[in-house]
């Protein structure tokens, strides 16, 4: 997807496949919620699509996650404001996270999970348990290693859909690695 | 085993881990993104429908510009009369009773041939 003018409606359609389910991970992570984390990709879809289609399909990928981000940095800034609120009216037991990953099966199993031995733990205990260890992160951090690592972004492209400059981008990445090294000790990584 | 191929390491464990997640999604989530990806794709028809109505509504109002503009300015420009003359015509100090009782001057024209 290199080439000039190759912005075809299949070619959006490819890439919007391809992207779907990575972006709803990332926004699930960043989230912890799972509708939250559908309505961030639909809104990123419909925004790519009705302002950036006729860009060349090169420029989807930091395009789209920048949306991503930029809807998982609102959704953050709203918890927030709406946390502040909740704690100045008395009602401050309510997470700080999504209220919908309280129930996720994700979390509910890696809570069962946490004293299972490295060598009993199956490759999809574990890729559960590294989502928690992500979700864990700070979310800049987070998302810096989601960006660089999963969707193997150069630091630049990174930069760019974190709006933040180069070397913010190596110091959350590099502070993310150091942190999920610790966390995920267990398994001798 | 360096710090830099433990990080390296993490990564790909990473990489691999969250792929395994993309693949193992369920299939009502996967059945809302594909709506979700399908409403998004339907804008671009959309767009592309409405800029094409919108050229051809531009191309019709222009065609019928174009048709009135032949048929008034060649009627404009054979007019014995220059906007000029009109306008020293209508700003002249003209007495208007000629216009407003016509019909008694004719009748004294009239009057006055017989006589």
């Amino acid at each position: 997807m290199n080439t000039d003018n190759d912005n075809t409606f299949e070619n959006l359609e490819q890439f919007l496949i391809h992207s779907e389910k990575r972006a709803f991970i990332m926004a699930r992570v960043a989230t912890r919620d799972e509708d939250v984390a559908f309505d961030i990709v639909q809104d990123a879809m419909i925004k790519l699509v009705s302002k950036y289609s006729n860009k060349n399909s090169h420029e989807w990928p930091p395009l789209f996650y920048r949306i991503v981000q930029s809807r998982i940095n609102d959704w953050h800034r709203r918890q927030k404001v709406r946390n502040r609120w909740r704690s100045w009216l008395g009602n401050d037991k309510l997470s700080t996270q999504g209220e919908g990953f309280r129930d996720s099966p994700l979390e509910n199993k890696s809570n069962e999970n946490d004293q299972l031995p490295e060598d009993n733990i199956s490759s999809f205990e574990f890729s559960e348990k590294v989502e928690v260890a992500v979700s864990a992160l700070p979310l800049r951090q987070q998302q810096a290693f989601m960006l660089r690592a999963w969707e193997e972004m150069s630091t630049k492209e990174t930069a760019n859909a974190m709006k933040c400059s180069e070397g913010s981008v190596k110091t959350h990445y590099s502070r993310a690695l150091s942190s999920l090294r610790a966390s995920l000790e267990e398994f001798s990584l | 085993m360096t710090n830099e191929d433990n990080q390296s390491d993490i990564s790909q464990h990473a990489k691999q881990a969250f792929d395994q997640q993309v693949e193992s999604l369920n299939s009502d989530t996967a059945q809302r993104l594909r709506e979700a990806r399908n409403i998004a794709l339907s804008q671009t028809e959309k767009s592309v429908w409405l800029s094409k109505k919108w050229l051809t509504g531009a191309g019709a109002g222009l065609a019928i510009a174009s048709v009135l503009a032949f048929m008034i300015v060649p009627q404009l420009t054979a007019s014995k009369l220059s906007p000029l003359e009109d306008l020293d015509m209508l700003s002249a100090d003209v007495d208007m009773d000629l216009y407003t009782q016509l019909d008694f001057y004719q009748w004294l024209d009239e009057s006055l041939d017989e006589s």
